[in-house]
C-alpha cells in the first residue's frame, strides 16, 4: 500500500469581506510509496507550499482527501492533531524555525520532550542522529551561534529523531549558501538511502535532481512528473530543467 | 525633500505605532503634570504665605532634586523602549535610499511631536489640578480658605518647559546616535543579535546574596531610630544594587541548576517552561529588577508617608501627656496664681471647653542615660546609641503626690516611689552622687504619669520632699532650680481649643512669674504642616513611581509578545498542543511580572523594623499602626498591579493571538 494517498485536494482561499475567491489547489492527485523520495517544483505562486501544508495538517483543504498509511487526515480530532504531527512527521523548514531558547541539544530533542521520552532513551537516539549529521561539537551552541547550513542540519536531527513516517521540507536549501545546500542534499540522500520516505517542496532544479521522482505544479494543478529512473543525477537535473521551460513558457524560474 | 514629506512621514509613524507612542504619551504627559505641579507648590506664594506653606516649601525643595532625576532617567529609559523595537524600520528606511540625515529628521519631527504635545496636555493638566492640589492642601491644613486668591506662578511654567525641553533633546540625541552608528544591515538585523552572555554566574550570585543579607542584617538590627535613619540610606543603596545583580546572574543560576537535573528538564512543560524563563530572564533582568526597585519604593513611600499621617494623633499623643500645660518659676504669688486660675476659669466659659485632670506640682527635671541600672549623663559622642538609654525624669514632693492619690504614703530619707506606666529601668537600689536610694514602691498609675500615650511615659520619682528634691537634683549633678506646673486637659474641638490656648498664651503675660506654655492645639496644627506635606510630597512621588512601573511592565508585555509570537507558531509546527502552548506561556508570564512583586514585599518585610524605628524619630511609637500601614499599602499595591497586569495581558494576547 502507499504511505500517503493525495486524493483530489482542492484549496479555496475567500476573502474575509466581498467574499472574493482564490483557487490555490485544483483537484491535485498524487500517490507517495514507502521510502520514496519525491520532489515537488513549481514556480511561484503555483500552490507548492500550501499543498505541503495540507500535507502537514498545518493548513485544511477543501475538497479532497488526504490519506497517510490508511488514515484520512480530516478524521483526525483538532485536539489530537500536534500529537499526530509530532507522531509521524518530520518537519525542515526554509527559515530552520529553531527556537532561540534552546540549545541546538534541546532543539533537536524537543519533539522527544513532547512526547515524554525517557531521559536515558532520548541520550541513546540523539547520539547517532548527531554524529551522522556532523552536529556533535556543536551540541551545547544556540541557533544564533551556528551557521545557516549548522541551523538547517539542526533542524533535520529534530525532524528524524523521531523516526517519522514521512519526513516534509519545505524549500529547506533556500536560505543556504551552495555548498551548504548541496551538503544538505547529499544528508537527505542518505537519509533516503536508509529507507525514509520524503517530500521535498523546492524551487531549486538541483534539489530535485537528488529525488527519485519530481512532480510540477502550476497554477494549482498537477502539470507532469519526472521519474528519475537510472539516470545520473547530472542527467535527471538536465530533464528538469528543460521540463521547467516547458512548464514556464519560455520565462524559466529555476531559483 | 520637502519637509512636509518628514512630518508627514512621521505622523503615520505615530500613528501606526500607536501599541508603544500612546503609552509613551501618556506617560510622559503624567511626568509633564506631576512636575509642573510640583514646581507649582515650590514657587507659588499662595501656598508661601499659608501659615505652613514655608514648611512645606522646603520639603518640595529638597524632593524636587530627586524628583527632576527620576523623571529624567525615566524617561531616557523609555525611550529606549520605543527605539528598540523599530530598529528594523529604519534599517528599510536605509534601504529603501533614505538618508540617514533623513531618517533622523523624522526622527527629531517623532521626537518633537510627542514631547511638545505631551508638554501642552501635561502642563494644561497640572493647571487645571494645581487648583485641587491647592484646595487639598488647604484641607490638610485645616485652614479654612476665607478670601485666599489661587495664581499660577510663571517659574512652574519657565522650569517645566525648561526641564523637558533639556530631556527632549537629550532623547533626541540618544535616538540620532541609535541610527547614526549601526548601518542599515545591521539594524534590520538589530533584534536577532545573539542574547548577551552572563558572566560570572556563581560569584555575582554570591556577592548578590552577600550584598543582600547584609542588607537585611542592618535592616532587622537596627536597634534605635537615630541609627535606622542613618543607615537607611546605605541599606537603600545595598539593596538595589543585590537586586540588580541578584536578577541578573541568580535567576540564571536557579534556572543552570534546573536545566541540569535532567529528569527534571526533560519534562514537556518544564523543558518549554525553563528554556524560556532563561531567555526572558537575560533579556528582562534590568527591566524586572527596575520594576521591583521602584514598586519598593513606592510602598515605602506610601507607607510612612500614610503612617505619620494617620498616626499624628499618637505623636501629639506622645509628645503631650496633657493638652495644656503651664509651668511657671517657683517664687510665683497666691495672687498670681488666682489670676491665672481666674483666666482659666473665664477661657473655659468664653470658648466653651471644660477642663479635666488638672493637677499642679513642684517639680525639678533631669535627662539622664540609664543603662543596666546606672545613671550616667549623656554623652554626644554617642549620639546613635543615647536614644535607648535616654531617660526624662521628672521629680516630685510626696505631698503633691498624697494630694491626687487615693492611697497615702509615707517616705523616710533617701526612700522614693517610682511613677511610671511601663518598664522605667530604674533599680531597686541605686547610687548618684554621694547618696544611696531605694526605691519604696512602683507605682504604674498615677495622674502625673499616665498621659495618653501607652507607648512613651517618662518616669516620675517622689521623694520626701523639696529638700530632697533639691538634694537628688545637685546628687544628678542638674543645677536648674524648682519649678510650678499645672497641666489639664481640654473637652473641646481643636480649633476651641486653639483659640483657647492662643489667648490664655496672650494673658499669662500680664500675670508674671509665668514661664512658658505648651499647648498640643498648636502643634497639632504644626503636625497638619508637616505630615500633610509629607504625605503631599509621597504622593507625588508615588503617582511618579507607579505611572513608571505601569509604563515598564507595559512595554515589556508588549515587547515580550512580540517574540512569543515566533516562538509560538514554531512549537506548534512541531506538535506542541496548543493549549499546552498557551498555559505554558501564560504561567511564564505571570512569574516574569510577579516575581518582581513578590522580591519587592520581601524587601519590604525587611525593611519594616528599619521603618518602623525611623518613624519613632518622628515620635511615632504606635508600631502596631505602622505595622498595618505597611500591609494595607502593599495589599493595596497588590491590587493595583494585578488590574495594570490584567489590563496589559490584554494586549499581550492581542498580539500572540492564538
Amino acid at each position: 500500500m502507499e504511505l500517503l494517498q493525495v486524493q483530489n485536494i482542492k484549496k479555496v482561499y475567500t476573502a474575509r469581506l466581498g467574499g472574493k475567491q482564490f483557487t490555490a489547489l485544483n483537484s491535485v492527485s498524487f500517490q507517495v510509496a514507502r521510502g520514496e523520495y519525491v520532489a515537488i517544483m513549481g514556480p511561484s505562486g503555483s500552490g507548492k507550499t500550501t499543498l505541503l501544508n495540507i500535507i502537514a495538517s498545518l493548513d485544511k483543504h477543501t475538497a479532497g482527501e488526504v490519506i497517510l498509511e490508511g488514515r484520512s487526515l480530516k478524521t483526525i480530532k483538532d485536539r489530537e492533531l500536534s500529537a499526530f504531527r509530532r507522531e509521524n512527521l518530520g518537519f525542515v523548514f526554509q527559515d530552520f524555525n529553531l527556537l532561540d531558547t534552546f540549545s541546538i541539544r534541546d532543539n533537536i530533542l524537543l519533539p522527544l520532550v513532547l512526547s515524554n521520552t525517557k531521559v536515558p532513551e532520548m541520550e541513546e537516539r540523539l547520539k547517532p542522529v548527531a554524529e551522522s549529521l556532523g552536529l556533535t561539537a556543536l551540541l551545547d551552541k544556540f541557533p544564533y551561534e551556528v551557521s545557516g547550513g549548522e541551523k538547517q542540519r539542526t533542524a533535520v536531527a529534530r525532524a528524524i529523531i523521531t523516526r517519522p513516517k514521512l519526513i516534509l521540507a519545505d524549500e529547506p536549501t533556500g536560505m543556504l549558501d551552495s555548498k551548504a545546500a548541496a551538503n544538505l542534499l547529499r544528508i537527505f540522500a542518505e537519509i533516503h538511502l536508509g529507507g525514509q520516505t520524503l517530500l521535498l517542496v523546492t524551487h531549486s532544479s538541483m534539489a530535485a535532481s537528488h529525488a527519485s521522482r519530481v512532480l510540477f505544479i502550476k497554477d494549482g494543478e498537477l502539470f507532469s512528473q519526472l521519474y528519475r529512473g537510472a539516470d545520473t543525477q547530472k542527467q535527471f537535473f538536465d530533464r528538469i530543467v528543460s521540463n521547467l521551460s516547458v512548464l514556464s513558457n519560455g520565462g524559466v524560474d529555476i531559483g | 525633500m520637502a519637509r512636509g514629506f518628514f512630518l508627514k512621514l512621521a505622523l503615520t509613524n505615530l500613528r501606526r505605532n500607536r501599541k508603544l507612542t500612546f503609552p509613551y504619551f501618556i506617560a510622559s504627559t503624567i511626568m509633564v503634570g506631576v512636575y509642573f505641579m510640583v514646581m507649582m507648590i515650590l514657587y507659588s506664594r499662595s501656598i508661601g504665605n499659608l501659615d505652613y506653606g514655608k514648611t512645606i516649601q522646603q520639603m518640595f525643595g529638597m524632593g524636587h532634586v530627586i524628583m527632576t532625576i527620576l523623571i529624567g532617567t525615566f524617561m531616557v529609559y523609555i525611550n529606549s523602549f520605543l527605539i528598540k523595537g523599530r530598529k528594523k524600520e529604519f534599517g528599510l528606511y536605509g534601504i529603501l535610499g533614505l538618508e540617514k540625515r533623513h531618517v533622523g529628521r523624522v526622527i527629531f519631527w517623532e521626537n518633537l511631536i510627542l514631547s511638545s504635545a505631551s508638554l501642552l496636555l501635561g502642563i494644561l493638566a497640572g493647571s487645571v489640578f494645581s487648583k485641587l492640589v491647592f484646595l487639598l492642601l488647604l484641607f490638610a491644613f485645616r485652614v479654612v480658605a476665607a478670601g485666599t486668591t489661587f495664581l499660577l506662578p510663571w517659574q512652574a511654567f519657565a522650569f517645566t518647559g525648561a526641564i523637558f525641553a533639556g530631556i527632549f533633546i537629550l532623547t533626541t540625541v540618544i535616538n540620532l546616535l541609535h541610527i547614526s552608528l549601526a548601518n542599515p544591515v545591521d539594524l534590520l538585523r538589530g533584534k536577532q543579535k545573539g542574547e548577551k552572555k552572563v558572566r560570572f554566574v556563581i560569584p555575582q550570585t554570591f556577592i548578590g546574596l552577600t550584598i543582600l543579607a547584609w542588607a537585611y542584617y542592618i535592616a532587622l538590627r537596627v536597634d534605635n531610630p537615630l541609627a535606622a535613619m542613618n543607615q537607611f540610606f546605605l541599606a537603600v543603596v545595598l539593596v538595589i544594587a543585590a537586586t540588580y545583580i541578584l536578577f541578573r546572574s541568580g535567576s540564571v543560576f536557579l534556572l543552570k541548576i534546573l536545566r541540569n537535573n535532567k529528569r527534571l528538564y526533560y519534562k514537556p512543560n518544564n523543558f518549554v517552561a525553563i528554556s524560556s524563563m532563561f531567555h526572558r530572564m537575560k533579556q528582562n533582568a534590568a527591566g524586572l529588577a527596575s520594576i521591583c526597585i521602584l514598586s519598593t519604593m513606592v510602598l515605602v513611600t506610601v507607607a510612612c508617608s500614610a503612617s505619620l499621617f494617620i498616626g499624628q494623633e499618637n505623636i501629639l499623643a506622645d509628645m503631650f501627656s496633657y493638652d495644656v500645660e503651664i509651668i511657671m518659676n517657683q517664687e510665683i504669688t497666691q495672687e498670681q496664681l488666682a489670676d491665672l486660675n481666674e483666666l482659666i476659669a473665664s477661657l473655659e466659659k468664653k470658648h466653651r471647653v471644660l477642663v479635666e485632670d488638672r493637677h499642679s506640682y513642684t517639680f525639678g527635671k533631669t535627662f539622664k542615660m540609664l543603662k543596666n541600672g546606672e545613671f550616667t549623663t549623656p554623652d554626644i559622642r554617642q549620639y546613635q546609641t543615647i536614644i535607648n538609654y535616654l531617660v526624662d525624669i521628672t521629680i516630685i514632693p510626696l505631698t503633691d503626690y498624697n494630694r491626687y492619690s487615693p492611697n497615702k504614703e509615707t517616705l523616710s530619707d533617701n526612700e522614693i516611689l517610682v511613677l511610671s506606666s511601663k518598664e522605667s529601668g530604674i533599680p531597686d537600689v541605686f547610687n548618684v552622687g554621694e547618696n544611696q536610694y531605694r526605691t519604696k514602691a512602683r507605682i504604674d498609675d498615677s495622674i502625673f504619669s499616665r498621659g495618653k500615650e501607652v507607648y512613651g511615659g517618662s518616669p516620675y520619682i517622689v521623694v520626701r520632699d523639696e529638700d530632697a528634691m533639691a538634694q537628688m537634683l545637685s546628687d544628678f549633678n542638674e543645677d536648674s532650680p524648682l519649678r510650678e506646673t499645672t497641666a489639664f486637659n481640654l473637652q473641646g474641638n481643636n480649633e476651641r481649643g486653639l483659640k483657647f490656648a492662643q489667648e490664655l498664651r496672650q494673658g499669662i503675660s500680664a500675670i508674671g512669674n509665668v514661664q512658658k506654655i505648651s499647648d498640643i492645639f498648636t502643634y497639632r496644627i504644626d503636625g497638619y504642616g508637616i505630615y500633610g506635606g509629607l504625605v503631599f510630597l509621597g504622593g507625588f512621588f508615588t503617582i511618579l513611581f507607579l505611572s513608571a512601573t505601569i509604563l515598564i511592565i507595559y512595554f515589556k508585555q508588549v515587547s515580550e509578545g512580540y517574540d512569543d509570537q515566533e516562538r509560538f507558531a514554531i512549537l506548534q509546527k512541531v506538535g506542541m498542543v496548543d493549549q499546552e502552548v498557551k498555559r505554558t506561556i501564560t504561567k511564564q508570564i505571570l512569574i516574569v511580572f510577579f516575581l518582581p512583586l513578590a522580591v519587592a514585599f520581601l524587601h519590604i518585610l525587611a525593611a519594616s523594623p528599619m521603618i518602623m524605628k525611623m518613624l519613632q524619630v518622628f515620635n511615632l511609637f504606635n508600631t502596631p499602626l505602622t505595622a498595618t500601614c505597611i500591609a494595607a499599602t502593599c495589599l493595596i499595591f497588590a491590587l493595583v498591579y494585578v488590574v495594570v497586569f490584567r489590563l496589559t495581558a490584554r494586549t499581550y494576547y492581542g498580539i500572540v493571538k492564538w
